[in-house]
């Protein structure tokens, strides 16, 4: 589904990944761990598009098309997701807009035509349930005033209105608490499946309890240093990331 | 003072001025046509304030003078669907084309209301000395336009409130006009017994022929009085409108002003609000200018006794080679203690061609008071844009819907349903992009 090869990108000319190599099939769990300023944030963003994070060699293929040729929205309508580490508080645009804004655009694309009013309050409100997202959040305005956890949360709303073939999160499970983790968890939980593939970029081992990755792979000075199961993730809890920055360049995933 | 170079009357002998004036209502009183012929006078010696004058600086009049307004003896008649469209339900509504009343169009039948509704040219006639006492007795006729105004308005709103009577129904005007370089001048007069309270809503709106509509409004709100009044201005491309507002608000009086801007080629609004002991003013606007519009909105609000409040929220985005302008100017009196007094001035901008203009002043000569102003000047926020974007929006919608997201907040200010919503028809109307689906708000 997703291929990056030999990615090198720079942020303000600052060589920040220095040739990532990763593939993801469909149905796969891939967790990038890696101490901070290891290109980990770069990478999810590098996927989504956003400006000034300048790809300058190497490739990546989505579903076997130029990802990197592609709008973010483009990328988006195709069925890639970014779960934001620190999602923007929007005033003025409620909840529910945005949300409404967002799944016509992406079923237009698919040619299914616009969700009719009352369809899209049931999916809404049934996705919100099921996320344990108070009614009253969809019409608030975006993450305005929401707490940490809910604006995770409500990224993982929005990932589940879109239902997007390749699912990117960055640091979702930042700044939550036990009980907001385990919502979260279980709303990725809930969307795993063989058609969808995850890349889930974290600090720590807790949120991998719950999810049980595929795969977990070591991102040191912009490159992928190690790959192993999620015993590498325990061992990454138990020693740090000191041991792994001086280790030799690993295999790739 | 330097004469303007050309102004509407310049082309009129002293005789046909005279003959003008004649022809207005209300000749009949002496003290009218007498406060009318004083007005003549100063501004032939006064003529249009110009750039030398600090709180005009901005305003490019000169664009006045290079047309030729002239007043205008009777109306064009318009299509009357047009200003159907714009009607509110329910409201007492009364219509004006080029300045005339149009009694046909209108409804303001308050036979079973204990309070007098009705055009300005009605009330001289029936309560002559009502007006007389409140006409002017706000209005500091502080520049050449209101000169002009007070020589020369025909007719306007008026409205009475008896003291502990609450007019539920809004008063709804329209200014609807097509005459090809039209002088109009309107004068309203709104009069607002103890405990009592009204809800005003006035429309502009016009072709796209040249025109210069210049109205004066003065709001007087006895104790414990509460008026509520929406401006929308939207008039054609070619307008010049100029508007001077002066309200004054008794004990524990309050104000509440909306200003919508979205029409006009050059449009001015002064904003003149003088606030009793423990009085209450809240003054929101939203201004949106395109193409070449020039937009400019100017509140001095003045703290004469303790106790009293302001809270101030004018919006404005600029887009193309346009320019809005904001000044707004709180007075706190030597005796204005405990004044609590918010000013916000947050401006978009959505080309690099168009300007803002903002200055925020605060004159505080009392020791004892809360003050606070905050301007902002910016563009649209990248990090929200790649938000949108990633959620499968395309540029364009996402740049309109913050844009929209901008100006919401003024918009939900509105209290009645009808109005909010056709204000904000006309928000999506003049809006710099088009994709912002109101189905789904």
């Amino acid at each position: 589904m997703l291929d990056i090869q030999n990615l090198h990108a720079t942020v303000n000319d600052k060589p920040i990944l220095n040739g990532i190599n990763l593939q993801v099939n469909a149905g796969e769990v891939h967790a990038i761990m890696g101490p901070n300023g290891s290109g980990k944030s770069t990478t999810a963003y590098v996927l989504a598009g956003r400006d000034g994070y300048d790809v300058n060699q190497g490739h990546i293929s989505f579903e076997g098309k130029n990802l990197l040729d592609m709008e973010p929205e483009i990328r988006t309508r195709a069925g890639l997701f970014l779960g934001f580490q620190y999602p923007v508080e929007i005033p003025g645009v409620s909840n529910m807009y945005m949300l409404k804004a967002a799944l016509n655009a992406i079923r237009m694309h698919r040619g299914e035509g616009e969700l009719d009013a009352i369809d899209f309050l049931q999916l809404v409100k049934q996705k919100a349930r099921e996320l344990n997202i108070d009614e009253k959040f969809l019409y608030r305005d975006v993450n305005v005033g929401f707490s940490g956890g809910e604006k995770k949360r409500n990224e993982i709303l929005q990932m589940a209105m879109l239902e997007p073939k390749l699912v990117v999160l960055d640091e979702i499970d930042s700044g939550l608490d036990i009980d907001a983790l385990k919502v979260v968890a279980d709303g990725i939980n809930a969307l795993r499946s063989p058609e969808r593939a995850f890349v889930i970029v974290t600090h720590y081992k807790r949120l991998l309890d719950y999810i049980q990755p595929d795969f977990v792979h070591v991102l040191s000075e912009g490159r992928i240093v190690k790959s192993g199961n999620i015993s590498l993730a325990d061992e990454l809890e138990e020693q740090g990331y000191g041991w792994i920055e001086t280790a030799p360049t690993g295999t790739d995933g | 003072m330097e004469m303007a170079t050309q102004n509407p009357i310049q082309h009129f002998s002293t005789d046909q001025l005279n003959h003008l004036q004649d022809q207005l209502n209300g000749m009949h009183l002496p003290w009218l046509a007498e406060r009318r012929q004083h007005a003549l006078s100063r501004f032939i010696e006064t003529g249009f304030p110009g750039r030398k004058h600090e709180e005009w600086r901005y305003t490019p009049t000169r664009d006045i003078e290079k047309h030729d307004f002239k007043p205008v003896t009777s109306p064009t008649l318009v299509d009357t669907n047009v200003i159907l469209k714009h009607q509110i339900s329910n409201a007492l509504t009364l219509v004006f084309v080029d300045g005339f009343f149009q009694p046909d169009l209108s409804r303001i039948d308050t036979s079973a209301l204990p309070v007098t509704v009705t055009n300005l040219a009605s009330a001289l006639d029936q309560f002559p000395d009502l007006v007389e006492t409140h006409l002017d007795s706000i209005n500091q006729n502080h520049h050449g336009f209101c000169y002009l105004n007070s020589a020369f308005f025909n007719d306007g709103l008026f409205v009475h409130i008896p003291e502990f009577t609450a007019l539920d129904i809004p008063i709804h005007v329209i200014h609807a006009g097509s005459t090809s370089d039209a002088m109009i001048s309107t004068r309203n007069l709104v009069i607002a017994e103890q405990d009592s309270s009204c809800h005003i809503i006035e429309t502009w709106i016009s072709n796209d022929t040249p025109r210069l509509t210049n109205s004066v409004t003065e709001m007087i709100a006895a104790d414990n009085a509460r008026i509520e009044m929406n401006n929308i201005q939207d008039q054609g491309n070619n307008s010049y409108h100029i508007s001077t507002t002066w309200s004054q608000l008794a004990n524990s009086a309050q104000l509440t002003h909306h200003g919508f801007n979205f029409g006009g080629q050059l449009v001015r609004n002064d904003i003149n609000t003088l606030l009793g002991n423990n009085a209450k003013c809240r003054h929101s606007g939203l201004t949106v200018t395109r193409h070449n519009q020039h937009i400019d909105n100017h509140l001095r609000i003045e703290h004469l006794y303790p106790e009293a409040s302001s809270q101030v929220l004018y919006k404005n985005i600029a887009d193309d080679k346009s320019r809005a302008v904001f000044q707004g100017c709180i007075v706190v009196h030597k005796d204005a203690q405990q004044t609590d007094s918010n000013m916000s001035n947050p401006n978009l901008l959505l080309s690099n061609d168009a300007i803002i203009n903002t200055k925020p002043q605060l004159q505080i000569d009392a020791d004892d008071v809360q003050c606070a102003h905050g301007v902002t000047v910016g563009e649209l926020e990248q990090s929200a844009l790649f938000f949108l974007r990633s959620r499968g929006l395309d540029e364009h919608t996402a740049r309109n819907i913050l844009t929209f997201a901008f100006a919401n907040e003024t918009i939900q200010d509105i209290t009645s349903t009808e109005l909010k919503s056709m204000v904000l028809d006309k928000l999506l109307t003049h809006f710099p992009q088009s994709a912002i689906r109101v189905d789904w708000l």
